[in-house]
């Protein structure tokens, strides 16, 4: 298991009137490779959770295991922790300071105090990654269109060879296009390199695509953590929560409130229309 | 503009008075320190009298659903609240248009819901003209009429469902169509007869359900 979550609990402004517990006795694993999606509604402490993975935050009680050490440990280097978990955060083009694509890029792997070579090769490898072509290295990164910008600004993460990649919703502001290539770029580097990726989101349609399993957070507090389809099936605990399902998980659950034999668990437009087409095939 | 160019500087502030905008991140254009003197800001400025002023603070906050929020701190409200107090803002100066540039963009699927319940409601209710801009596609199906860019030209007009209908074009434009839409979509391609351009949950289980008991 790559990170243990073990009775994580934070408080803002601890020992003083202003005191808020924001992240609540959270306990889960996630293993190498997998792919997670955490949802949750604005202020349910998403990007608190997350800001613990990589030591920027620390919990104010319980303990958190990176490949089986304890980041909490006196003798534990959380500048190594920062390179490995690499943390994308949200509107992350807001952060590229550079003359130039290449140079912004340099800026991590450099600070990790790799030679120059390797620096480079880095830096064009994850430029690569995100489908940034050679033509826009030495382009000033403010001419950039919006989904360009948030590319690089992933790559700059990318450099730095992190073994998980945790993304503060990548996709917003971003019109479909642009939702839809950021996506299929970070699928494809998970499919390839076994990056284990940890999605925040506020689109059910995006996790339901990708993630292997989700977790809700609500109020501070993890409550479902499940394979994708079964937390769709939660669908009215969801609601409750102020999120939701995919609109075609509600088309499945119309068809079977009007007495159709059809499965309620299609989370994608392709999982419901073979459900629907076995149900138009099938006689009376 | 109300047959004003906007072209002309002497017409501006007449112009701005009414058509109001909203723009993406709600904490960029909230500057007072309590809600009912954020949205104060706008008349105050446009020489209204302070009795009406706080006439229209009230008036303003109730039509957003805001009214129990008026003595509060803005830091302390939801983005889809914040979004609201902005709009309220916009209605204490009685426009006649309002323009939301991607008023959701930063929200949670229920600050969205709020936002959008919201702009439509003072649209029928108070006849505010509404130009909403967005990238999400199930915002748009309420409206009357949808402009699609590209490369700072007009490349398609018409009502959703016109829009919706044609799933190929849209696509070709770095748009999407609604979830529900493209399901239909996907069915019609494999040869079943359900029309084009849905843009509801309802209106596609209608449609499933017409074909199955057509095959009876």
């Amino acid at each position: 298991m790559q990170i243990i979550f073990d009775k994580i609990n934070y408080v803002y402004s601890g020992g003083t009137a202003f005191a808020r517990h924001a992240i609540k006795d959270i306990s889960f694993s996630i293993e190498k490779g997998e792919f997670i999606g955490l949802i949750g509604h604005t202020g349910s402490g998403k990007s608190t959770l997350i800001q613990h993975m990589n030591g920027l935050i620390k919990a104010s009680s319980g303990h958190i295991y990176f490949n089986g050490e304890d980041i909490y440990d006196n003798s534990y280097k959380l500048k190594e922790l920062r390179s490995k978990v690499g943390l994308v955060f949200q509107y992350p083009e807001h952060q590229l300071f550079e003359t130039t694509v290449f140079k912004d890029v340099l800026f991590g792997p450099t600070n990790l105090g790799l030679d120059k070579l390797e620096c480079e090769l880095r830096a064009y490898e994850a430029l690569k990654m995100v489908g940034i072509g050679d033509d826009l290295l030495d382009a000033s990164p403010f001419e950039l269109s919006g989904g360009q910008k948030r590319r690089v600004a992933i790559a700059g993460v990318l450099a730095m060879k992190p073994e998980v990649l945790i993304l503060d919703e990548p996709t917003a502001g971003l019109d479909p296009k642009g939702r839809d290539d950021i996506l299929e770029q970070i699928a494809k580097l998970h499919r390839e390199s076994g990056m284990t990726i940890i999605l925040v989101t506020h689109s059910m349609e995006d996790v339901a695509n990708y993630a292997d399993r989700l977790f809700v957070m609500n109020k501070g507090e993890l409550v479902l953590q499940h394979s994708t389809k079964e937390v769709f099936a939660h669908y009215q605990e969801l609601e409750k929560m102020h999120l939701a399902a995919p609109q075609v998980t509600y088309v499945m659950n119309a068809l079977k409130d009007r007495g159709y034999a059809v499965t309620t668990d299609a989370t994608t437009i392709t999982e419901a229309k073979n459900e629907i087409l076995a149900l138009l095939r099938a006689k009376g | 503009m109300n047959g004003l160019n906007t072209s002309e500087e002497k017409n501006l502030w007449d112009i701005r008075q009414s058509a109001g905008m909203v723009f993406q991140n709600p904490d960029n254009q909230i500057i007072a320190t309590v809600v009912e003197e954020d949205v104060g800001f706008g008349p105050e400025n446009l020489g209204i009298p302070t009795e009406e002023i706080w006439q229209r603070v009230e008036k303003s906050l109730e039509a957003v659903g805001m009214l129990e929020f008026r003595h509060l701190s803005p830091n302390k409200l939801s983005g889809g609240q914040k979004q609201r107090v902005a709009i309220a803002g916009i209605m204490a100066m009685k426009p006649e248009c309002i323009v939301l540039d991607e008023p959701t963009a930063m929200l949670d699927p229920n600050g969205r819901k709020e936002v959008i319940a919201t702009v439509r409601e003072l649209n029928k209710t108070e006849n505010v003209t509404v130009l909403l801009i967005t990238h999400h596609m199930d915002e748009v199906i309420f409206a009357d009429r949808v402009f699609v860019m590209e490369h700072g030209h007009v490349v398609m007009e018409g009502t959703p469902r016109e829009i919706f209908s044609r799933v190929e074009d849209i696509k070709r434009y770095r748009m999407d169509v609604p979830q529900v839409t493209e399901l239909a979509y996907e069915l019609s391609k494999e040869g079943y007869d359900i029309p084009a351009g849905l843009l509801t949950v309802e209106e596609l289980v209608a449609a499933i359900d017409t074909l199955k008991k057509s095959q009876k």
